[in-house]
């Protein structure tokens, strides 16, 4: 997504005679890559489907105070991710992330949501769902986003040296348990 | 968007390749999912627009409707107060003043119409009394006013003006 788009957007979202087709451009624009990344986080589709609607009603209403101090791409996901951090805490993600990684259940409750694919892929979506939220959300971000350190440091609100050692425990952690679990 | 690959992460994603992972996610969307979810959003927000603009609406409203409420409370209310007040202290003063100290019979509360008198038009009969009763308080101490409420109250002096005062009504 280049700059000359970003401007494009936020000037039809902030004219009123063009607010709703510009919003309706952003969502076309963004909502398949904050899909993937809420779905990555989150698991459940449901649960994505929420998040990413919620996502774009705050940004409906609080576009005004877009500052374009970052860039707009950067303050999707940084609303996206703070979205899933609030459902992170949320009391029945809590119990349905226990009853996920208790070692007995794991297989059924992460293969309902894994309809397709190897299985060396669910073991790897598996050994993702262990991490903690932070180095979940920064491994998927670098990972599967290819998004550049400075980038996940805007959306975080950390450091990149913060972020290099995230990543690097995150990818010990994973290929840990993809060996134990050979 | 994508930065020069350290060479940790070539690493990492080297070995993931290796393990033939790639980024292939096994996770199903429903069809038409991504050609309905901008629409239906939209029509949320719209909604959520306009019920954000109405209770901020009677939000406004009801901090005004409660501003206007303390502020008749308080006008209202107040002047029943000073009055009250007011009344204690004459009643205070009339006890002293007789030497037996049996003047509760001549005390009588100042009613309302008596401190609007004092308030409004001082006739000439009414003056007298009020300077009277203003010398009187002017040489009073702080002090001396803190003792007679406490002498008051110690004295069951209250239960004797309101006997005596219905007596007198």
């Amino acid at each position: 997504m280049n700059q000359n788009t970003e401007a494009e957007i936020l000037a039809m979202i902030q004219d009123p005679a063009t607010r709703d087709t510009g919003f309706l451009l952003l969502m076309n624009t963004y909502q398949k890559q904050l899909y993937w990344h809420i779905r990555r986080l989150v698991v459940c589709h449901e649960d994505a489907e929420d998040i990413l609607q919620e996502t774009f009603i705050l940004v409906y209403s609080h576009i005004a105070s877009f500052k374009g101090e970052s860039r707009l791409y950067t303050w999707l996901y940084r609303i996206a991710t703070n979205e899933c951090n609030r459902h992170f805490r949320n009391k029945d993600f809590r119990l349905k992330r226990e009853e996920l990684l208790s070692e007995s259940t794991s297989e059924l409750a992460v293969g309902s949501e894994l309809e397709n694919g190897d299985e060396i892929v669910r073991k790897f979506q598996q050994a993702i769902q262990q991490l903690p939220n932070k180095q979940k959300i920064v491994f998927n971000l670098r990972y599967y986003d290819e998004l550049s350190y400075e980038d996940i440091a805007q959306i975080l609100h950390t450091s990149v040296g913060t972020l290099r050692t995230s990543y690097h425990f995150s990818f010990e952690k994973i290929k840990k348990y993809l060996s134990d679990h050979d | 968007m994508i930065d020069q690959k350290s060479p940790m992460n070539q690493n990492a994603e080297e070995q993931f390749e290796f393990l033939r992972v790639g980024k292939e996610l096994p996770y199903k969307v429903p069809e038409d999912f991504f050609e309905t979810m901008p629409e239906r959003t939209l029509q949320k927000a719209k909604a959520r627009t306009v019920n954000h603009k109405k209770r901020v609406f009677f939000t406004g409203a009801f901090a005004v409707f409660a501003a206007a409420a303390a502020i008749l409370v308080f006008v209202f209310l107040l002047p029943n107060h000073a009055l009250k007040q007011e009344n204690q202290l004459v009643a205070i003063v009339k006890t002293l003043d007789t030497p037996s100290g049996n003047a509760a019979k001549t005390v009588r509360p100042i009613t309302e119409v008596d401190y609007k008198k004092t308030v409004s038009v001082k006739a000439p009969a009414a003056v007298s009394k009020e300077e009277n009763l203003e010398d009187i308080l002017k040489n009073l101490s702080d002090e001396d006013l803190s003792e007679l409420l406490a002498e008051y109250k110690a004295d069951d002096l209250e239960e004797a003006l309101s006997t005596e005062t219905t007596t007198i009504n």
